[in-house]
C-alpha cells in the first residue's frame, strides 16, 4: 500500500472515519423545500452555537445560536419550556425596526423586533426552523433588506 | 501520482452531471438525487477547513441553496461538481475567517511544513491498513491534511482558490501536495517497519 498510495484510498478513509451526519441529506432537502425562491435575501452565517450551563440537571439546557452577515448580527436564545416546545428570545444588532418570519415545515408566523432590537416567541414548536428577518422602510425610498438563517434545529 | 483521479469518484462526477442536466430539463426529483450524490462530498471538503459540525452543516446547506438560485449561471453542466465544491470551499473559507479558524500565514520554508518527526507516539499498532492510514494522516501538518482532503474530494481541483484558502502561493500547491503524499508514505513505511520488528 505504501508504494501505490492513492488519493482514492485517502478519500475512502475520510468517508469511513468522518462521515456526514445521517440526517444531513434530509435537512438539505427540507431547507430547499422551505426556500422562498422569489425572495431576495442575504444568507446569515452561523457564528456560534453553544449550550448554556444550568445549575440543576432536571432543567433542560438552553442553547444560544448566533448568526451574522457583514455588520448585521442576530442572536437566538432557545430555552425549552414544555416537551416539544421552546421559547425563543432574539436580539438583533444594530437595533432597528424589523419583522421576523419564523418558517417551519408545518407553520409560519411573524413577530416584530422592538426599538431595542429584541423579539421573542413564547411557544414555538421544536424542530427544523428558519428565521427570515426583514428591515422596514424607515426612510422613504429606502429598500427593505432581508436576511435569512439556514435551517436550524431548535432542540 | 501527478494525474490522480479517484476511480470511484469519476463515476460519481458523471452521475452528478447527469442528474443536474435532468433537473435543468424539468425533472424535479433529479435535484433530490443530486443532493444525495454530492452532499457526502461537500461534507468532506468543508470538514477539511476545521469547522465544527454545526458550521459544516450550515455551509453545506447554503451551498445547495446557492445552486438552486444560481443554476442558470452554470455554463457547463458537466462541471456541476466542481462548481459545488468551489462554492462550498469559498463559503467554508469565509466562515473559518470570521470564526478565527484560519491557518496561520506561512512564514517558514514550505518544506519544513511537512517535516513531521515520527516520535514514540507515532508507534501505530494498527489493526488494519486503514487504521494505520488514519493514525498516520493525523501526524501530518494541518496544512497537509487540509490540502490532501480537499484535493481527494475534488473533480477538477481549482488550485488558485485552494492556494488563497490555504494562504500559499499558487505555484506551490502541486509541489506541496507531492511532498505531503511523500511524507505520508514515509511515515507509513516507518510505522510498518516498527510493526515488523
Amino acid at each position: 500500500m505504501n508504494s501505490d498510495l492513492q488519493l482514492t484510498q485517502l478519500a475512502e478513509m475520510w468517508e469511513e472515519r468522518d462521515p456526514m451526519p445521517v440526517d444531513l441529506v434530509d435537512r438539505v432537502l427540507v431547507a430547499l423545500a422551505l426556500d422562498d425562491l422569489d425572495a431576495e435575501y442575504e444568507m446569515l452565517h452561523l457564528i456560534e452555537r453553544s449550550r448554556d450551563l444550568v445549575g440543576t440537571r432536571s432543567v433542560a439546557e438552553a442553547v444560544t445560536i448566533t448568526f451574522a452577515a457583514g455588520e448585521f448580527t442576530v442572536m437566538l436564545h432557545v430555552s425549552p419550556t414544555t416537551p416539544g416546545q421552546c421559547r425563543v428570545d432574539g436580539w438583533v444588532a444594530p437595533a432597528q425596526p424589523m419583522t421576523v418570519k419564523i418558517v417551519q415545515p408545518s407553520e409560519q408566523r411573524t413577530v416584530r423586533v422592538d426599538a431595542t432590537g429584541r423579539f421573542s416567541i413564547a411557544d414555538l414548536a421544536m424542530g427544523l426552523t428558519r428565521f427570515v428577518l426583514e428591515t422596514e422602510e424607515d426612510e422613504p425610498g429606502r429598500q427593505p433588506k432581508s436576511f435569512a438563517t439556514p435551517l436550524v434545529e431548535l432542540s | 501520482m501527478s494525474t490522480i483521479r479517484p476511480e470511484a469518484g469519476t463515476s460519481r462526477w458523471a452521475v452528478a452531471a447527469d442528474q443536474f442536466r435532468r433537473w435543468l430539463d424539468g425533472d424535479a426529483s433529479a435535484l433530490d438525487e443530486l443532493v444525495r450524490t454530492l452532499t457526502p462530498v461537500l461534507w468532506q471538503v468543508v470538514r477539511a477547513y476545521g469547522l465544527d459540525r454545526h458550521q459544516v452543516e450550515d455551509v453545506v446547506q447554503s451551498t445547495w441553496l446557492t445552486l438552486v438560485r444560481k443554476r442558470d449561471t452554470i455554463a457547463d453542466p458537466q462541471a456541476v461538481s466542481s462548481w459545488l465544491t468551489t462554492t462550498a470551499r469559498r463559503e467554508a473559507w469565509r466562515v473559518s475567517r470570521v470564526s478565527g479558524k484560519l491557518l496561520p500565514v506561512e512564514h517558514e520554508d514550505l518544506a519544513r511544513e511537512t517535516e513531521v518527526s515520527p516520535g514514540a507516539d507515532t508507534n501505530v499498532v494498527a489493526a488494519d491498513e486503514r487504521d494505520r492510514l488514519w493514525a498516520t494522516v493525523s501526524h501530518l501538518s494541518a496544512r497537509c491534511q487540509r490540502l490532501l482532503r480537499i484535493i481527494a474530494f475534488d473533480d477538477r481541483p481549482d488550485y488558485a482558490g485552494i492556494a488563497r484558502d490555504l494562504r500559499m502561493p499558487v505555484g506551490s500547491i502541486g509541489p506541496t501536495r507531492g511532498r505531503c503524499l511523500a511524507k505520508l508514505k514515509e511515515l507509513l513505511a516507518i510505522n510498518s517497519g516498527k510493526d515488523q520488528s
